[in-house]
């Protein structure tokens, strides 16, 4: 008997589950009226739209404006349902629309409204899913009508999209996961893409290199873009939060693209204006298009151009880092390849009827890509280091190498000059000679020995100090002769190849013209006279001018004393000198003075 | 009056010392041969003049012109030196010296007490090495306060005419000018005649462009950094 009961019972269980109405019920159609008030006083009559297809988009209808849409959608319940219903203790039907809003109520069957964000001042409704209770005892078998009237800010992605009715708890369920994916995604790449950035930010820090500060400046557009998905009320109005938003999302994507083109490194004037054009207008027309309240400035212009340019950008920097076979490289480029390819296949569902209130496949590509790119620039800071670290090493082998060189050189001088004076002043001290010669023969090391320390200074290619040192060194000796120097030396260009060995050259001409004049010329006054001037020959080839760098530096040291007669045309001084100039680059003449006396011309060409 | 000197080489020590006596007559003379006890008596006691030599073994002299220097700051402090190379007299300028002495100038009396003297008064003769080498550091370390400097003059153009200060440390014109006319062998004379100024203005303008080396001393690092290249 017992048996029977429960037999029938389950029975009846499932014929009434068969007979039941299927769920969920689909709703793509309404009827709609809208009232749009032309002035904050007046009641205006409600527009009859008749049956329109869902999703309906407001901005698409009616662009700029504010308005109230009234939608009718018939709901066929059957008694099957109802008794379920109460059979399951349910307290309704879940109806749940992956796009209502910006603000809105609801009613079936003309009973008590249910207000959701209604008297909110600005509401961000727009992207996310909703779900509401259709409760059970407002429902009646036959014909039902849910009136959804929807207050539409502009420019606010208003609007309905497609009414599902389903199973309280199924659908409540489903509309969780729906909620819970989006904003886990959001903050997801929200997370990551803040880490980038800070990172890029500090890598900018260390090296400021250009690409790391965009690279942080985009992905804090995109980290500030992401908090649209968790603000449901901002602290301000609607349209400016969509103007900003739209922004960030506009420079996000033009900053990354400005990325791409500096890390491919090969010039395109072109994308370089391109970009200027995009950065530089973007802000304008976005802010003048939401303080007009039109979205389509957004739509119909930034995100296109945002992608077009992106596809540009990406395709060349997929192109070109793909040929670079490095497995980090194309990994980055395959991601900015698939970024701009779900970007496109987004822009064309985005505009079809039916993509409104789905969520975008460019969410997902954009976290990949903000991996990658992190990922290339962790890579380029890591060679940055390595190439650094290569070049100091390079350098530093060179210094070692000049020093090696310059030591060599030191010791070479100080064995000829220093070295064999002092051997020679020993054997003067062993054969007793006089105080005089020794005080001489020691003043005379003494003074090599400064002129060798003279050659070592850096001068930084400053012939002039050159000079002016020998001056320095040799003032009192001609003090002590009763010589009077006429000093006239110019500023000189800069030698950059001025090397110490050089330096010693000259060092030893002047100093060979000194001595002379002080222990042979019975000079009584000199002058000392250095500028930089053009060759004679320049002047008249026009050529030779143009290549105007081969200037030369003139050094002129004229006496008054007995000329010519005096030693330094003979001997070893004048072949030394001349020997020197030729190591020099320079030429050297020794002529009669003007009226008397020795000069000495010395041209030291810039080379 | 208290001098002190330092020098390593017994030889020069006891010449130094005969002709710093014979110098001076009534003068309190001490001297040392090491750093370490040099350091130690430079915090104990102040004097009118410090002589020191910078190669000393137990490390260089430019440390202890520093420490007399921030301890008493109106002592006379002279390094001496046999070949004056411009790095190790920037660097004592720098750390405080009034300027330097040749120990060849040192041998006799007459004209150490004279050169002690004149130093004390015009500051020391700058070899045209140190000259350009003192200018070159000097830009160098003005070189951020300059830029600065021509950014707010370029945002006052449109004001207001330029006030014609320069920057806090940085050289002033006349001082640049000067330290051009050195670095090219003119002696003080003939710059003070080129430039149309006294002697005495001349030198004042030696002991002011030492004064902002020792102030800027702070920005020695920067200065190092820049002149290696490197940049942050």
């Amino acid at each position: 008997m017992r048996f029977w009961i429960s037999l029938s019972l389950a029975w009846a269980l499932l014929a009434g589950a068969a007979l039941a109405q299927p769920l969920p019920i689909r709703l793509d159609e309404a009827q709609l009226s809208v009232t749009i008030p032309q002035s904050h006083d007046s009641q205006d009559a409600p527009r009859e739209l008749g049956r329109q297809l869902l999703p309906w988009k407001w901005d698409q209808n009616f662009p700029r404006q504010q308005g109230v849409m009234h939608f009718k959608l018939d709901v066929p319940i059957e008694q099957t349902l109802l008794t379920q219903l109460k059979a399951d203790g349910h307290q309704g039907l879940g109806f749940s629309s992956l796009q209502m809003g910006n603000r809105y109520r609801y009613r079936i069957n003309g009973k008590a409204w249910h207000y959701v964000g209604w008297n909110q001042p600005n509401t961000q409704f727009r992207t996310g899913p909703r779900w509401q209770l259709l409760p059970a005892h407002d429902l009646q078998a036959g014909a039902n009508i849910l009136e959804i009237d929807i207050r539409a800010e502009p420019a606010s992605n208003a609007g309905l999209a497609r009414i599902e009715l389903g199973d309280e708890f199924t659908s409540l369920a489903e509309h969780e996961r729906e909620v819970n994916h989006r904003k886990g995604l959001a903050l997801m790449s929200g997370t990551l893409s803040a880490l980038i950035g800070l990172m890029a930010l500090a890598l900018w820090w260390q090296s400021r290199d250009k690409a790391y500060l965009i690279t942080g400046l985009g992905q804090a557009c995109f980290v500030l873009w992401q908090v649209d998905f968790f603000v449901d009320y901002p602290p301000v109005p609607t349209w400016v939060f969509n103007g900003a938003r739209s922004a960030m999302y506009t420079y996000y994507a033009g900053l990354m693209c400005w990325v791409s083109v500096l890390l491919v490194r090969k010039p395109a004037p072109w994308l370089n204006r391109l970009l200027q054009i995009y950065l530089w207008t973007a802000l304008p027309t976005l802010a003048a298009g939401a303080a007009l309240q039109d979205y389509r400035v957004y739509e119909r212009l930034w995100i296109p151009a945002s992608l077009l340019l992106g596809a540009v950008c990406m395709v060349r920097y997929t192109h070109v880092m793909w040929k670079k076979s490095d497995g980090t490289v194309r990994l980055n480029a395959l991601l900015a390849g698939v970024t701009v390819a779900f970007g496109l296949y987004d822009l064309v569902v985005t505009f079809s009827p039916s993509g409104f209130g789905k969520a975008n496949l460019l969410n997902y590509a954009f976290l990949f890509y903000n991996f990658a790119v992190g990922m290339m620039m962790v890579r380029n800071y890591w060679s940055m280091q390595n190439r650094l670290l290569r070049v100091r090493y390079e350098s530093s082998l060179k210094v070692k190498q000049a020093t090696m060189i310059e030591r060599q050189r030191m010791m070479q001088d100080i064995h000829d000059s220093v070295g064999s004076q002092l051997v020679a002043l020993l054997s003067l001290v062993k054969s007793s000679a006089p105080q005089e010669v020794l005080q001489t023969h020691t003043s005379e090391v003494l003074d090599e020995l400064r002129i060798a320390v003279d050659a070592i200074e850096n001068v930084d290619g400053d012939l002039a100090v050159v000079l002016a040192t020998m001056r320095h060194r040799l003032q009192p000796r001609l003090d002590a002769a009763g010589v009077s120097l006429v000093w006239e030396v110019d500023a000189l260009p800069r030698f950059e190849l001025l090397t110490p060995k050089d330096i010693q050259h000259i060092q030893r001409i002047l100093l060979e013209v000194f001595t002379n004049i002080i222990q042979h010329a019975k000079a009584t006054r000199v002058v000392f006279a250095a500028h930089c001037e053009l060759p004679d020959d320049a002047e008249d080839s026009p050529e030779k001018t143009d290549q105007g760098r081969k200037r030369v530096i003139r050094v002129s040291i004229s006496d008054d004393g007995i000329g010519m007669a005096s030693a330094i045309t003979r001997g070893r001084g004048l072949a030394n000198m001349q020997s020197r100039a030729e190591m020099l680059g320079a030429t050297l003449a020794v002529v009669a003075g003007e009226p008397r006396g020795t000069a000495v011309h010395l041209a030291i060409p810039l080379h | 009056m208290k001098i002190t000197f330092v020098d390593d080489s017994p030889l020069m020590r006891q010449t130094i010392g005969h002709v710093l006596a014979q110098g001076f007559p009534d003068a309190k003379i001490t001297s040392f041969e090491t750093l370490g006890a040099a350091l130690v008596f430079a915090g104990e006691e102040e004097q009118d003049h410090w002589l020191i030599d910078l190669g000393l073994p137990d490390g260089s002299g430019i440390d202890l012109i520093r420490q007399v220097r921030e301890r008493f700051p109106l002592t006379h402090i002279l390094v001496i030196t046999v070949f004056a190379d411009a790095d190790n007299i920037v660097n004592s300028i720098q750390a405080g010296a009034n300027g330097y002495l040749l120990k060849e100038d040192m041998l006799r009396a007459q004209s150490l007490t004279s050169s002690i003297e004149a130093i004390r008064e015009g500051g020391t003769p700058l070899s045209p090495v140190i000259a350009s080498r003192l200018l070159a550091r000097m830009q160098m370390l003005d070189a951020p306060a300059a830029v600065k400097n021509e950014a707010s003059r370029q945002r006052q153009a449109s004001a207001q005419p330029a006030p014609p200060d320069a920057p806090a440390h940085g050289l002033a014109p006349r001082e640049i000018e000067l330290l051009l006319l050195l670095s090219r062998g003119y002696t003080y004379q003939e710059a003070a005649n080129l430039m149309k100024v006294e002697l005495g203005t001349v030198q004042t303008y030696v002991k002011r462009v030492y004064i902002k080396l020792a102030v800027n001393s702070r920005t020695q690092a920067i200065f190092e950094a820049r002149a290696l290249g490197i940049s942050l």
